[in-house]
């Protein structure tokens, strides 16, 4: 079984990352692995550090100190931060996707959304137009937008039709990690459910990495295998999902589970 | 795949205490020193009065409670583990193949049907072949009315859900099964399935572990009785 094999290997490991903005705190020594399929939550109040730590797991903010090492395809180890920065920015269109919460920051506005899925396969190579643009429907599909909107600029769609098309952008060059920054946050919350159905469908049936960022428990209680919660820039908290919400055993964290209203 | 070989549990000195730092930090313990066996091909009934925890206990097998201290060791193919210290991956891995728990309440994923929450299971054990037509065998067992598979059982009855609840559970040849309250909400006919679905659990090497309030159900389905009294931590 490959599978078994693959996962054997954690595909991202964390080590000591730190960072600072001159003296003050934005997250410090965090440490942990992730395995192939696996979806870890980073829950916890604004200011946490939890975009922070986002931030430098993705590549996209250098930590003050500690290392990141992906687990690459064919090319074993690499370590993301003393990699080049032609070699970063390859692993970030196509092994790593990034949704963020404001799809207008994952989106070309200007474009029609056939063109936002279509434009990530072109920087990956893919030259085909026939090609592209059946990737593209099938994508659009996929999350739920009918085939005769691919025309469109995503200006005309809704807030969580926007989302959807980022997910499809970031998807369709087949990542095997997917960093998600509040992918619910700003949306209603039948807009909500539906996006989450979305992607914990897409997550499992593309057997996709993920680390998502939220303050919204239901949303890790509903994707996570595992739960980091942070407060003041440090990790107070590191378990499995039920177990970390059903038996809370640090005093922000039974807080954070005790403030949640009933539905 | 082989057939999985049959697993023992002992767990020794298992303590429990819930520290509310949200009241004040009291503290409720609620289990001390804890120790038992279970053997393939046995059902052990925990006993005692509300609040002894017994739920905590099988909450505490399952992982999904953290354990103060102590080691609860499951064997299984040569190979021990100790669930008190496992690792989430260890236990998630332990959840889709060795471990099946039938919780007090149905908890699921909202907006699934329920015969896809019962075919998940299969899914995730790596069942080879079309996983519906065994879910669907086990729902009809369960006496749920075909109307309701395509549903998700938010909506359902106290005991439909329960029994969308075991049959979910039911469905996989776990070799350990955890059992809590099983048939609180049930009526005679269905009391009888589960009766037969528990017995057939041990009877082919299971390993059960089972909280059941009801005497008749419990004096059919268990092996040996555990009174939880000798184990209740001093408050």
């Amino acid at each position: 079984m490959s599978a078994a094999q693959d996962n054997d290997l954690p595909l991202l490991t964390v080590r000591d990352v730190s960072r600072y903005y001159g003296a003050r705190l934005g997250c410090r020594d965090v440490s942990f692995d992730l395995w192939p399929g696996e979806v870890l939550g980073i829950v916890g109040e604004s200011g946490s550090g939890k975009s922070t730590l986002l931030n430098c797991l993705s590549g996209k903010l250098e930590p003050s100190g500690g290392e990141v090492v992906y687990q690459t395809r064919h090319e074993g180890a690499l370590d993301v931060y003393r990699a080049s920065e032609a070699r970063r920015r390859l692993l970030l269109r196509t092994d790593w996707g990034f949704v963020h919460q404001n799809p207008r920051d994952g989106l070309r506005m200007a474009v029609s959304a056939g063109a936002n899925v279509g434009e990530r396969l072109m920087a990956v190579g893919d030259r085909h137009y026939g090609n592209i643009r059946a990737a593209a429907t099938d994508w659009l599909g996929r999350v739920e937008i009918a085939a005769d909107r691919l025309d469109d600029r995503p200006t005309a769609f809704s807030g969580g039709m926007q989302q959807r098309l980022q997910i499809a952008r970031v998807l369709v060059t087949k990542p095997r990690l997917v960093f998600m920054d509040e992918p619910t946050g700003g949306l209603d919350v039948s807009v909500q459910a539906r996006l989450l159905d979305l992607l914990r469908g897409l997550v499992r049936d593309l057997g996709l990495a993920a680390i998502v960022v939220t303050h919204d428990l239901a949303v890790v209680r509903l994707l996570a295998h595992r739960l980091l919660v942070m407060k003041d820039g440090e990790v107070v908290e590191h378990g499995l999902t039920d177990r970390v919400l059903d038996d809370p055993q640090h005093p922000y964290t039974q807080l954070l589970v005790s403030s949640v209203l009933p539905a | 795949m082989t057939p999985p070989a049959f697993p023992s549990l002992q767990v020794d000195g298992l303590s429990k205490t819930f520290t509310l730092h949200t009241q004040n930090g009291a503290r409720l313990p609620v289990l001390q020193g804890m120790r038992f066996s279970v053997s393939p091909g046995e059902c052990l009934a925990l006993s005692g009065p509300s609040g002894i925890g017994k739920s905590t206990v099988l909450r505490l097998l399952y992982g999904n409670y953290g354990a103060e201290t102590g080691r609860m060791i499951l064997r299984q193919d040569e190979r021990e583990i100790d669930l008190a210290a496992a690792s989430p991956r260890e236990i998630l891995r332990l959840r889709k193949h060795t471990i099946g728990y039938v919780s007090q309440f149905l908890r699921v994923i909202p907006r699934v049907p329920t015969l896809e929450i019962v075919a998940d299971t299969l899914r995730n054990a790596g069942f080879a072949g079309d996983p519906l037509p065994p879910s669907k065998a086990m729902l009809t067992r369960l006496r749920i009315p075909e109307r309701l598979w395509n549903l998700a059982p938010s909506t359902f009855s106290g005991g439909e859900q329960q029994r969308v609840n075991l049959a979910r559970v039911f469905v996989h040849p776990f070799p350990v099964l955890l059992l809590d309250e099983p048939t609180a909400s049930l009526d005679a006919a269905n009391r009888q399935t589960v009766i037969e679905l528990i017995q057939s659990a041990w009877a082919r090497g299971a390993a059960v572990v089972g909280i059941f309030h009801d005497l008749e159900v419990r004096d059919a389905v268990a092996t040996r009785l555990l009174d939880m009294d000798q184990f209740r931590a001093a408050a």
